[in-house]
């Protein structure tokens, strides 16, 4: 007997294509472009940065705000916002705490 | 907790007519349904363009679409009271529009976004929209001005029954 098990992450990703990236580079999101109302940002490593589907709870979002984990290529990257953001070439994200830089060095919002 | 589902269509060449329903849910005799989120976006031109969309409620005549079934969020959920179906009507959900149907359209929310970008609709808790249970008119997600360009778009909408 063989067992598939499918992650819910998995089958997110067969529900929203758009959250990984394409085969190839074909573009970089331009500076202030955000998340909402943009759906995707698209930075220069070819990642694909967007919102994930499950509304985080009160005590972690921004006031008066949903937020929702960030997903990466279609993972989590443990940080969860209300807002994405591109400028001067880095991804920020507005969390509870303020605005938070991804740093690829740490591979995490700083 | 309320139940959450998505209605959305993946990599499909939609129609270049001015005010076509991409998205449409019409809400049945048994729950409410509360929109959480909308999203557009397109992966077949390279080419940077504006393109409008719009969340409209439309009544009967509704439009025709491919019919699309809800998919659960979390996957212990039952299926939706919303079932797929081609024609709009109560109770029914579909996507990517063929033909606009003759009822009055009436917009809710209109918006504009570079189809490099693509469009994400989040509301805050305070803007979602809400449709009542027997209500005669389905909420759709609309391209107003019609398709700049028309291969390998996804899009779709989210919603909890209430």
């Amino acid at each position: 007997m063989s067992w598939e098990i499918e992650s819910q992450s998995e089958a997110l990703r067969k529900l929203l294509p758009f959250v990984t990236p394409r085969k190839e580079q074909v573009h970089i999101t331009e500076s202030y472009i955000s998340v909402p109302p943009a759906l995707i940002i698209t930075d220069e490593y070819n990642q694909v940065w967007t919102l994930g589907m499950s509304v985080a709870p009160q005590g972690k979002s921004p006031d008066g705000e949903f937020a929702f984990p960030i997903l990466r290529n279609g993972f989590e990257v443990d940080c969860i916002a209300s807002r994405l953001e591109r400028r001067n070439g880095k991804v920020r994200a507005f969390t509870r705490d303020g605005w938070r830089t991804w740093s690829n060095r740490f591979n995490s919002f700083m | 907790m309320a139940r959450s589902y998505a209605v959305s269509f993946q990599n499909q060449t939609i129609s270049a007519t001015a005010q076509m329903a991409q998205v449409f849910v019409n809400p049945g005799t048994s729950c409410s349904l509360e929109f959480l989120r909308g999203w557009l976006s397109q992966a077949g031109s390279t080419t940077s363009n504006m393109e409008s969309v719009a969340l409209q409620t439309q009544v009967t005549a509704f439009p025709t679409l491919t019919s699309t079934t809800p998919a659960k969020l979390n996957f212990l959920d039952p299926a939706s009271q919303i079932t797929g179906a081609t024609t709009g009507a109560a109770g029914t959900s579909g996507t990517v529009g063929s033909v606009i149907g003759a009822g009055t359209k009436s917009a809710v929310y209109n918006d504009n976004f570079n189809i490099l970008n693509g469009w994400l609709w989040v509301p805050t808790p305070m803007e979602t929209i809400v449709m009542n249970a027997g209500a005669a008119s389905g909420l759709g997600l609309y391209t107003p001005a019609g398709a700049v360009s028309t291969p390998s778009w996804s899009g779709g909408m989210t919603y909890q029954e209430r």
